[in-house]
């Protein structure tokens, strides 16, 4: 059994300015490698949630907090910022607000640059994290010119950059067209299943995420409410239903059937594959 | 016959400063009270099209016409009386220091008298469902209330045309059907709903138009229904079918009878296609019934 790369427990925030706690006695624990969605209605504390993660809280932000949080053992709260921006990097929805610099070489070096690291370990990071996001013959380009698709690529870049253990995507592809997000959500699963990078994930579009993760949080009003395996937690979509979610297209589709009384073999399908293969036994009449 | 048109582009080109042009040759009419998508990759133009709607640019050939009028020869102020923008951004938008402020700062513009003001204020973010937060400064609302703010202060405008940048990108489930809900409503009341998105799930449920754009140009202009069976016109414009529409496509290419855009009609079709399925005894399945609030699509 390795050591967590996350693990949170009995964590309770809130900001100084709220009548009520954001975060209401989180626990998670994510082992290396593994791909965990973070799911839950807006205002549902998923940003408190990585705010915590990456040690703005209870570095910098103000409010109460109570509970541990640790990434790659290190606890938030006895080391910097900075520290942890070593072990746990962020990628933010919108890249926009995360590039800044001249050209994608100057980005994928701020990091590196920051800890002050002698300059051939930075060139070397540059063309590991240019190799990775496979956009060497850009590194030259100005950011805010390229797609939205290059940009979001761009920051999950800056963020390898710093070789983090942990990385935090906060909805990857809701600016994407859909070929970007495909080679967005590719270029996370080679992050985990090749590097052995843990990657905590928030999106809303499940078809696409439901076959790549490994574990399902949801979320709401500060507390997660379920957590499971995606079968667990897509496969019931009754639960969801209740919480106001929907599961993805393919799953709704047979949950409705078998609220009719069809047996889909104990387990619905959960992407589009899945669908047309469970759909292609029935018609073989082996469920 | 352009009078009858609130939004008309003739050949419209827009080649930006630095020599990139974005729209190459675009001729459209919008007629009142239409509910139109307009989809494409990112790159197509969308958002630069979008931007001649309320003058933030101008044609560098043809023209844009809002109402007829040219709106070169339009204030933005005039044109902003006629179309509402709800951005894809909203912290692009919003500035105010309170939810309340946020929301009366374009009617106090337009020196509508104050009562009037309040009142359109009041029920717009009753009907963004922040009529609770109207104190609360906009940093401390979640990216999917702003983006319910930002759509507030422009419904507050009451404008005929209302023009919805990427609607339910960074909103979940519940809050895409608020935001759509809203939209459908306000089209019942008469207003022309534009949206620019890349989500076809969104097309398919909500559009009675949808006009693609690809590379500048418009690639087709036509009944979502009819975008969504061209699979080639798709692939060659970077869009995709949404996911329960892509599955029935291929059960389809597979023989079954499936017919619909939503999951209760497409589970009929396909029920009536399975009478020898192992089928458990009615009503022996542990979950209730289906319910029709949670059909997707």
């Amino acid at each position: 059994m390795p050591a967590p790369a996350v693990s949170i427990s009995h964590l309770t925030f809130q900001y100084s300015s709220a009548p009520a706690p954001s975060l209401r006695d989180i626990n998670l624990t994510l082992v290396p490698g593994e791909i965990a969605l973070l799911i839950g209605p807006t205002g549902a504390g998923k940003s408190t949630l990585y705010l915590a993660l990456i040690g703005l809280i209870p570095h910098l932000i103000r409010g109460t907090m109570a509970g541990r949080v640790s990434v790659a053992g290190m606890d938030t709260s006895e080391h910097s910022i900075a520290e942890m921006a070593q072990k746990v990097g962020i990628v933010f929805q919108d890249p926009e607000t995360q590039l800044f610099a001249l050209t994608v070489e100057d980005e994928l070096a701020f990091g590196p640059e920051n800890l002050g690291l002698p300059k051939d370990e930075i060139v070397r990071r540059i063309r590991a994290a240019a190799t990775i996001i496979q956009l060497t013959d850009l590194l030259e380009r100005e950011p805010a010119r390229l797609s939205g698709g290059q940009q979001q690529t761009v920051a999950i870049g800056s963020v390898w950059s710093m070789l983090p253990e942990v990385i935090i995507l906060d909805e990857p592809t809701s600016n994407l067209d859909p070929q970007s997000s495909q080679r967005v959500l590719a270029l996370i699963q080679t992050l985990s299943r090749e590097h052995g990078k843990t990657i905590l994930i928030a999106e809303h579009n499940l078809d696409e995420v439901a076959g790549l993760v490994d574990r399902v949080f949801v979320m709401q009003q500060g507390q997660i409410v379920l957590n499971g395996t995606p079968q667990e937690i897509f496969g019931r979509p009754a639960q969801l239903h209740a919480l106001g979610l929907a599961a993805p297209a393919a799953t709704e589709l047979a949950y409705a059937l078998q609220t009719q009384g069809l047996d889909f073999g104990g387990a619905l399908p959960l992407t589009l594959e899945q669908g047309l293969a469970a759909f292609r036994r029935l018609r073989r009449g082996t469920p | 016959m352009s009078a009858e048109l609130i939004l008309e582009a003739r050949d419209l080109v827009h080649t930006y400063a630095g020599g990139h042009t974005a729209l190459r040759g675009i001729s459209l009419g919008i007629r009142p009270g239409e509910f139109v998508a307009f989809v494409g990759a990112n790159g197509s133009g969308k958002t630069t099209l979008m931007k001649h709607f309320n003058g933030l640019l101008k044609p560098t050939q043809g023209q844009f016409l809002v109402s007829g009028r040219d709106t070169r020869k339009t204030t933005v102020s005039r044109l902003a009386q006629t179309i509402g923008f709800v951005f894809q951004n909203p912290d692009h938008q919003i500035f105010c220091y309170s939810v309340w402020e946020e929301t009366l700062f374009g009617l106090q513009q337009q020196k509508l008298p104050p009562a009037e003001a309040q009142a359109r204020a009041a029920r717009a973010l009753e009907m963004v469902g922040l009529a609770d937060r109207r104190d609360r400064h906009p940093r401390e609302l979640s990216r999917g209330q702003r983006q319910r703010l930002a759509t507030a202060s422009v419904l507050a405008m009451e404008t005929p045309v209302l023009v919805l940048d990427e609607p339910t990108t960074g909103q979940d489930f519940t809050a895409r059907r608020q935001i759509m809900s809203l939209a459908v409503d306000l089209h019942q009341r008469g207003r022309t709903i534009i949206m620019v998105t890349h989500d076809m799930a969104l097309v398919a449920e909500y559009a009675t138009r949808a006009i693609v754009l690809h590379a500048g140009q418009v690639a087709q202009d036509a009944a979502p229904a009819d975008i969504f069976l061209q699979p080639e016109l798709l692939a060659r414009t970077g869009l995709r079918l949404p996911p329960l529409l892509e599955l029935a496509q291929a059960l389809r290419a597979e023989g079954w009878p499936v017919e619909g855009h939503t999951v209760a009609a497409l589970a009929q079709s396909l029920q009536a296609a399975l009478p020898a399925a192992p089928w458990t005894s009615p009503g022996a399945a542990s979950a209730p019934p289906p319910s029709e609030s949670h059909a997707r699509h």
